[in-house]
């Protein structure tokens, strides 16, 4: 195969390394060749926050991504210059022009599984999905941390899992604009980034 | 052992552990800090690595030097700042033909600039940064897999030739996840074979110009330039056996690529067009190899994250004028790399088709 390219583009303590190193883990088990590369700001929580993530068959040279086959954007923090295929991003992060989809992740990870944190792993799902790569059981388990192993595992299946039609169901142009809209209004009246999230996902969208 | 995913920094750690380091003192200071926490983490559980995180980079550069001296394989690892405050303890360590290992992963600088991003601003530091004259060994890997080997390497080249060696790295490469085999690495070590400390007879361990004695040859040039000398052939002899190198790509085209480090995987889509020089071994500089490849070619461009560090280099050592392509600010990406050859008028055509 050629080389496959991610990126995941989020802020710092969003989750980016949790997911990159879960993904990079996973396909080196099995038995891809794999570089993934950080780069981030200097600012701890807040700052850039960028995983390049290539998988293929041969050895890969130039582990920097510009042009990713598929992006997972948690914020839009990204380098000016990359460009995406397509992307799959949480409410509100769609850029004109863009072949994407949005998918409340951690309003999910809240409604199904109890904690916002469970979002990074439904994203995880999806991005697994979107690149299709066709992993098993064992491979994803040795990836996870032992921490809720089963909680993880079930969010990845279930981001796994999900297909357009029910994405549609869970994000209705309307529904997402109002979740958008009370984590905007959340943000700017100053409670923190994660609560937030939270807060707008107290009225679940579907 | 399997194959497993290791970021550089981690690689850098196994690298010494395997290369027989029993001592590792160091600052945390980005984008280093890795190798810190991965020797503090071993050492926990592997008792025969004693590890110091001391007050400072110049407290870890003078530590590392007495636990040499006293018998252990040692090291530490900082980044450019921090290499900075090591440099009069590098010096020292010269003086006293010391081997020790000194890693520094490179960002982009002078000062704190910017702690997170890669740069390769350190080359001349690692040549000139001391005072007075000395003989400089520096490696710079390019790949996980090459951390490991070339931290071995660094070890048994300052082993060999009795002086501080030092082990560059970047910001990217540090930070790189990739998927290696160490087991399929292997560097026979070399062993220390100096007489340690508390040995049984009384030696002196001066920065002053003395003699064998012990005595101080403070105003004596004969002899200082006898010591100079033996140290430098030392040093240069065991380093020709040390003149690690790629080079590759197109050799039949018209223009030379020099890159290393990270920089020389971020041009990799440029081999179809241009031939590669990658020096791994960067000090002494290998002017040897450098003078039989260069006349090859009717230009050189030199890809580096720096304005020109090694550019300068080069142009010394072959008495030509090379083109530069630095990447500043961070800006290590093949765009920066596209950018820097059309400004010099040196891109290919399909590389300016693919960037549209």
């Amino acid at each position: 195969m050629t080389e496959h390219a991610i990126v995941i583009d989020g802020v710092g303590g969003q989750g980016v390394r949790v997911i990159g190193n879960t993904m990079a883990t996973l396909l080196g088990a099995m038995g891809y060749e794999v570089t993934l590369l950080y780069d981030y700001d200097s600012s701890v929580r807040g700052g850039m926050s960028e995983a390049f993530l290539k998988y293929a068959d041969e050895p890969i040279s130039n582990p920097v991504v510009e042009h990713a086959n598929v992006t997972l954007r948690l914020a839009d923090r990204g380098p000016n210059h990359l460009d995406s295929d397509y992307v799959v991003c949480d409410i509100g992060l769609v850029k004109p022009g863009e072949r994407a989809e949005e998918i409340p992740f951690l309003e999910l990870g809240v409604k199904h599984f109890g904690r916002d944190l469970f979002g990074n792993m439904i994203a995880l799902g999806r991005l697994l999905r979107l690149s299709d790569v066709k992993f098993d059981q064992a491979a994803l388990e040795a990836a996870l941390p032992a921490k809720y192993r089963e909680e993880n595992i079930g969010a990845v299946r279930y981001g796994y899992d999900l297909d357009d039609t029910q994405i549609h169901q869970i994000v209705p142009e309307e529904a997402a604009g109002r979740f958008a809209g009370r984590y905007a209004e959340a943000v700017l009246s100053g409670v923190a980034m994660r609560d937030a999230i939270e807060l707008a996902g107290q009225h679940p969208v579907a | 052992m399997a194959k497993r995913l290791l970021q550089g920094n981690e690689a850098v750690l196994l690298g010494a552990v395997k290369a027989g380091a029993t001592y590792f003192a160091g600052y945390p200071i980005s984008p280093s800090s890795e190798v810190l926490m991965a020797a503090s983490v071993y050492a926990a559980s592997h008792p025969e690595l004693r590890f110091l995180q001391a007050e400072d980079e110049i407290a870890s550069a003078n530590a590392i030097i007495g636990a040499s001296l006293a018998g252990a394989k040692s090291f530490t690892a900082t980044s450019g700042p921090g290499f900075s405050l090591m440099q009069e303890a590098i010096g020292y360590a010269h003086k006293l033909g010391v081997p020790t290992v000194f890693v520094d992963v490179q960002r982009v600088g002078p000062a704190t600039g910017m702690p997170t991003m890669p740069g390769q601003g350190d080359i001349l530091q690692t040549r000139y940064g001391s005072s007075g004259d000395y003989t400089s060994i520096v490696f710079y890997p390019s790949t996980v897999a090459e951390c490991y080997e070339y931290t071995i390497r660094a070890f048994n080249c300052a082993e060999e030739s009795r002086s501080p060696v030092v082990l560059l790295s970047d910001a990217f490469l540090g930070h790189l996840n990739e998927v290696v085999d160490l087991d399929a690495i292997r560097v026979p070590v070399v062993e220390r074979t100096l007489e340690p400390l508390a040995s049984g007879h009384t030696r002196l361990f001066s920065g002053v110009a003395t003699y064998p004695d012990g005595e101080p040859a403070t105003a004596d040039a004969d002899e200082f330039i006898r010591q100079y000398e033996e140290a430098k052939a030392r040093r240069l002899e065991v380093s020709e056996r040390y003149a690690f190198h790629e080079y590759g790509w197109n050799k039949d085209a018209d223009t030379l690529v020099i890159a290393f480090g990270i920089t020389r995987r971020i041009a990799q889509p440029l081999a179809p067009h241009f031939a590669l020089f990658r020096p791994i071994r960067i000090w002494p500089v290998l002017q040897d190899e450098l003078r039989e490849i260069a006349p090859r070619y009717r230009r050189i461009v030199v890809i580096e994250g720096s304005d020109g560090q090694y550019a300068s280099v080069v142009e010394r050592v072959l008495y030509r004028d090379v083109y530069r392509v630095p990447l500043l600010g961070g800006r290590m990406s093949l765009e920066a790399v596209r950018e820097g050859l059309d400004r010099i008028g040196l891109l290919p055509a399909e590389l300016a088709e693919a960037a549209v």
